[in-house]
């Protein structure tokens, strides 16, 4: 089952000039969205997830960040080439991005009717009229009640589920063939959380849009993606399937991920821990990132950074495989 | 085991001001009667969504806010009643630690003068000497080292400040710790340092402690009888154990089959719920829970359904129970 690539991306680096020095949020990211999947991004903050997303959104403000990378692609449309007039075109209508805080991403001066009209207007091009008829089949979509009467309520009269309901009717008004999702439910209730998610599906199948759902929890990915990628400290550890990443979690960052995770069923009576704390982005430790933290560190993970191993369409950042895998 | 606290019939109320063109003052029910008790070493976990008043609930307990009604038995004295001279050998008992560890800590203190205050406060040290060395010992217990002495906050990580809150609220030798969402702004990684942390020092120390926190696999690690809110009522409290695997009430189920679990996709069934919490100003009559209840039946639409003991360790408020 090898979809169409709808968005490749390679070698992404992705830099910020402090007055501490340079930090690199995002170090050689390698991603592959296919038509149609739900891609799942974990790491913990500071990771570089969201500063990945943001650069293929050509948000990241320069100065003082600087994007570069050998390749990115949407559709076969090299995104480092368009101009700022093209840019725009492609967000909302080619890309769209939905974030955590529902209502710092919305306007609380206008309704939530004259925002979403506004995308249909500028994107598609339709007259009032028409939008409007549009932006309620868009709230249909995504299930909101009276979608009618809902127009003319201002962002503050929604709670927090509806608010993220409306960024999502936003996000696909114009039927993208991306959606990124950064944290959408982080801020919400686990009861809501599960009906985004829910919803979240759904838009995947019927208007068959590609997600790239970035969360810090492991257990969402499992709900709904199809590939993982994991990231750790500017770059991709592992990528995987989900089955696989689940049933086998190669590289030992992402075993200690879902050791740590607290179970349902009270079978772990203590959690496992991974010592320390994320390394500071300043000052990386030489080789492998995550050395100063891995159980399994041998001498060449202190020298040499690994590079991606692979097999079978899984990869992983880690010098235990390099033996078994290919580079 | 004896019971180190029991809350009777404890209510917070608040009177929100009369606005224009309203006929009369709305009133928030946030926290409307809730019973139970907390053994002593035991872990009470209390879990609900945002909203619930669980936050409340427990600034009340710890008389942080004065309770409407109720009473708050600590070892059998109802410190409701206590003036604020009296309070004082009970504050030492009971510590708080809160979600925002930034928030928590006065950015204008080095750690050390932070930890050093509730000691001088209340008069437990005599002398430098002896401050400094209570100091490094409870860094030393939240696995912190004397280094850390001479910082301030903003120079910790998340996880490290939370280990100062803990330490801080330790300093008094409490009995009674509440843990108000702990965990939930830290990272996967280090969330599983601080919980193993807190077991550790509730086997060292004794502790008792209320958890607090809206994700229920975390309170279902830790907890030893977990209590779940709804709209100001506690609605099932039950062991954990029985909690998991015999939920009775309709919205412990619902929050049991949203938490997304670590089972790929389409290898489990998922009942999805709609609805979300209603307006705490004018909740729906009967159970609270009924508009978004799938069992619901006339009784629930008219009748406020009452705690019953189903177990001995298992109490449910739902009129299912009866049917």
């Amino acid at each position: 089952m090898l979809a169409e690539i709808l968005l490749e991306l390679r070698n992404l680096k992705t830099k910020f000039k402090t007055y501490d020095g340079e930090v690199k949020a995002a170090d050689g990211i390698d991603l592959t969205v296919h038509k149609k999947e739900i891609l799942g991004i974990v790491g913990e903050s500071g990771c570089g997830k969201s500063a990945t997303a943001l650069s293929i959104m050509r948000l990241i403000p320069s100065p003082p960040g600087e994007v570069h990378a050998d390749k990115m692609e949407l559709n076969g449309v090299e995104l480092q080439s368009l101009t700022e007039k093209q840019l725009s075109k492609v967000r909302g209508s080619e890309i769209s991005m939905i974030f955590q805080e529902p209502s710092s991403a919305l306007n609380p001066a206008f309704t939530i009717g004259e925002q979403l009209i506004e995308v249909l207007i500028l994107h598609q091009k339709l007259d009032r009229g028409a939008a409007h008829r549009q932006a309620i089949k868009a709230l249909n979509l995504v299930q909101i009640p009276a979608a009618t009467q809902r127009l003319a309520d201002y962002p503050h009269q929604l709670s927090g589920g509806m608010r993220q309901r409306v960024m999502l009717a936003m996000a696909c008004a114009c039927m993208p063939s991306l959606l990124i999702a950064d944290e959408p439910t982080t801020a919400l209730d686990v009861t809501v959380q599960a009906q985004i998610l829910e919803l979240l599906c759904q838009l995947q199948s019927e208007l068959n849009i590609a997600i790239m759902l970035i969360t810090h929890d492991l257990s969402l990915v499992a709900e709904i993606a199809q590939r993982v990628a994991v990231m750790y400290a500017g770059v991709v550890v592992e990528n995987a399937s989900v089955r696989n990443l689940f049933a086998k979690p190669r590289h030992p960052y992402t075993q200690g991920l879902l050791a740590s995770l607290p179970l349902l069923n009270a079978e772990r009576e203590r959690l496992n821990v991974i010592p320390g704390g994320v390394p500071n982005m300043l000052n990386l430790p030489k080789g492998c990132r995550f050395h100063p933290r891995c159980p399994h560190c041998w001498q060449i993970c202190r020298q040499q950074e690994p590079p991606l191993f692979s097999q079978n369409g899984s990869e992983v950042r880690c010098w235990l495989f390099a033996r078994e895998m290919n580079k | 085991m004896s019971n180190l606290l029991e809350v009777r019939d404890l209510k917070k109320y608040y009177h929100l001001g009369k606005g224009v063109g309203k006929e009369q003052a709305n009133v928030v029910r946030a926290v409307d009667g809730i019973n139970f008790a907390v053994k002593k070493c035991e872990t009470l976990g209390l879990v609900g969504e945002s909203g619930c008043g669980k936050s409340t609930a427990a600034r009340v307990i710890l008389r942080l806010l004065t309770a409407t009604a109720g009473e708050i038995l600590y070892e059998g004295q109802n410190i409701e009643l206590l003036s604020h001279q009296q309070l004082l050998p009970y504050r030492r008992k009971m510590q708080i630690i809160f979600q925002d560890q930034a928030g928590s800590l006065n950015p204008q203190l080095t750690i050390g003068s932070a930890l050093g205050e509730p000691l001088r406060i209340h008069r437990l040290v005599i002398g430098k000497k002896e401050l400094k060395a209570k100091v490094e010992h409870l860094l030393e217990l939240v696995g912190l080292c004397s280094e850390h002495m001479c910082r301030y906050p903003h120079e910790l990580s998340g996880g490290q400040r939370q280990r100062i809150a803990l330490a801080r609220a330790l300093a008094l030798n409490p009995q009674l710790i509440v843990c108000d969402e702990p965990v939930s702004a830290l990272d996967v990684s280090i969330q599983a340092q601080i919980i193993n942390l807190l077991q550790d020092l509730q086997h060292k120390c004794g502790l008792t402690y209320i958890f607090i926190a809206h994700d229920l696999r975390v309170v279902n690690h830790i907890s030893d009888r977990i209590a779940v809110m709804y709209l100001g009522k506690i609605v099932e409290l039950a062991g954990k154990k029985a909690l998991y695997s015999g939920a009775k009430h309709p919205y412990t189920q619902m929050l049991l089959s949203s938490i997304p679990r670590l089972a790929p996709a389409g290898q489990r069934q998922r009942t999805i719920f709609s609805g979300e919490l209603p307006n705490p100003l004018h909740p729906p009559a009967g159970c609270h829970f009924h508009i978004r209840c799938p069992h619901a039946f006339v009784r629930c639409t008219i009748e406020e359904p009452l705690m019953q003991m189903i177990d001995s360790d298992h109490n449910v408020a739902c009129h299912l129970l009866d049917k």
